[in-house]
């Protein structure tokens, strides 16, 4: 092959290994957005017995380490687990499961955090309103939402960059389902380290882009409610 | 548990203007408070044009507390502009976008915070705050008015501005008023009757002018001494 052809065959399998990433974060964030902001929304309108105990046990499995969502995904979709015959360990839908997975507690812990916070005061000026339920639920989410917001990107944020768990349960097929994450990986050992800090300068990228716009969410909802020193104070 | 109230008996007129005075933890905005049915007493009657609303359903509650609008001691703003800060109440109770617009805009002028309209509410000074609350809840154009020390946090200009709201909502729309203070020279200024409550017990009820000017209890005499003292 000439140097063009390993150019452009280079170039695709960037392209692709890229788009997986997205496609395989994107949709695992997307699920677990649907399911975890109304359960952690739930979770801080709500008081129930048992409530403290379920708080610390989300609190818990955010820090849930990937490579042991990758163990326990893997023995449950290997031929002999009990979702074997589904035939789905190796492929892009297992990457999403185990990144749904990791994301769920961050969603639901962050939302929780966020709706918690929205001041009593206000929930009372609400109701002194004369909102209804659903009218109260709304106000407080809609209070909530940069904090929500900013619970999606974070997880999408950890999603992008882990390793551990699509590694065991995507096995890294090239042009199926190797990530980026996964293939720093793969050409680090294999020594080819101008494709390794190619991809390495890709996920660096989004990695910015993703906090940037996290902060630019964060200042904006400070504004003007955060603590700041006024000018000329040292 | 703490017995916060004790033998309270509040009766409050259309077109007059009523005040709770008395020290801080004395129970004012629990009075307040359970006229909004934000809490309930563990015993006694509250009624409402006849109607017993401690014995009202959910959805009659919610019909009860859009007739009344309180405006609470620390402004508690929405993170929007001030503007759909005040529309709240309205866009609560599904009133059309061209009224909205039409009471929005004439309460804001009423509390001289027209031209801040499009400005974040949380970047308003106290005194500005606490005129968007009066503006959120007038222009729900309330029957009842309760209103929580609303000139506590405000220096004297803002204090003029809200207790000459105060007044003519009474007169020109006779809504119920009332309203807590600690400051006996309010009281004396704004309110029609009084009643001053020492730790969650009425000391003293009635005719601002004679429970202020001649209070008939040993008690209110001292408080009103004291408060003179400070005041």
């Amino acid at each position: 092959m000439n140097i063009t052809e390993i150019f452009s065959q280079s170039l695709n399998e960037v392209v692709n290994i890229t788009a997986l990433s997205f496609r395989v974060s994107g949709l695992a964030i997307a699920f677990a957005a649907l399911l975890a902001i109304p359960l952690g929304s739930l979770l801080g309108l709500l008081d129930f017995r048992g409530k403290r105990a379920l708080v610390t046990l989300i609190n818990t499995l955010m820090g849930l380490p990937p490579v042991v969502v990758g163990l326990i995904l893997y023995l449950t979709l290997s031929r002999s687990g009990a979702l074997g015959p589904l035939d789905l360990l190796y492929t892009p839908t297992a990457m999403i499961i185990a990144q749904f997975i990791m994301a769920i507690p961050i969603i639901m812990g962050l939302s929780y955090s966020a709706i918690s916070a929205v001041p009593k005061s206000l929930v009372e000026r609400t109701i002194s309103l004369g909102a209804t339920r659903s009218q109260l639920v709304m106000a407080i989410i809609r209070e909530a939402k940069v904090g929500i917001l900013a619970s999606i990107v974070a997880a999408f944020g950890g999603a992008i960059s882990e390793v551990g768990a699509i590694m065991l349960v995507g096995g890294n097929i090239r042009y199926f389902t190797r990530a980026l994450t996964t293939a720093i990986v793969l050409y680090t050992n294999m020594g080819e380290f101008g494709m390794a800090i190619t991809l390495g300068l890709i996920l660096l990228a989004m990695s910015f882009m993703i906090n940037l716009f996290l902060t630019y969410l964060q200042m904006k909802d400070l504004g003007t409610r955060g603590p700041r020193l006024p000018k000329g104070v040292d | 548990m703490r017995e916060v109230l004790r033998g309270i008996s509040l009766e409050a007129e259309r077109g007059r203007i009523s005040c709770v005075i008395g020290p801080n933890g004395s129970g004012k905005t629990t009075i307040l408070r359970m006229a909004d049915l934000l809490d309930v007493p563990d015993r006694g009657e509250m009624s409402f044009d006849g109607n017993d609303i401690l014995a009202l359903g959910p959805e009659e509650r919610i019909d009860y507390r859009r007739r009344m609008a309180m405006v609470f001691q620390q402004p508690a703003l929405y993170n929007l502009n001030v503007y759909d800060n005040v529309a709240m109440g309205l866009r609560i109770r599904g009133i059309d976008k061209q009224v909205t617009g039409k009471r929005v805009e004439e309460a804001l002028r009423a509390v001289d915070l027209y031209d801040l309209r499009a400005a974040r509410a949380h970047s308003l000074s106290g005194g500005e705050a606490q005129r968007l609350c009066l503006a959120g809840a007038m222009v729900v154009e309330p029957e009842g008015l309760l209103l929580d020390e609303p000139t506590a946090n405000l220096d004297p200009v803002n204090t003029i501005i809200v207790e000459k709201i105060i007044r003519e909502y009474a007169s020109e729309k006779k809504g119920i008023v009332v309203f807590t203070t600690h400051n006996m020279f309010e009281a004396k200024r704004l309110a029609d009757r009084v009643l001053l409550l020492i730790e969650g017990r009425v000391i003293e009820e009635g005719d601002a002018v004679e429970v202020l000017n001649n209070p008939k209890e040993d008690m209110t005499a001292r408080f009103l001494k004291g408060e003179m003292a400070f005041g």
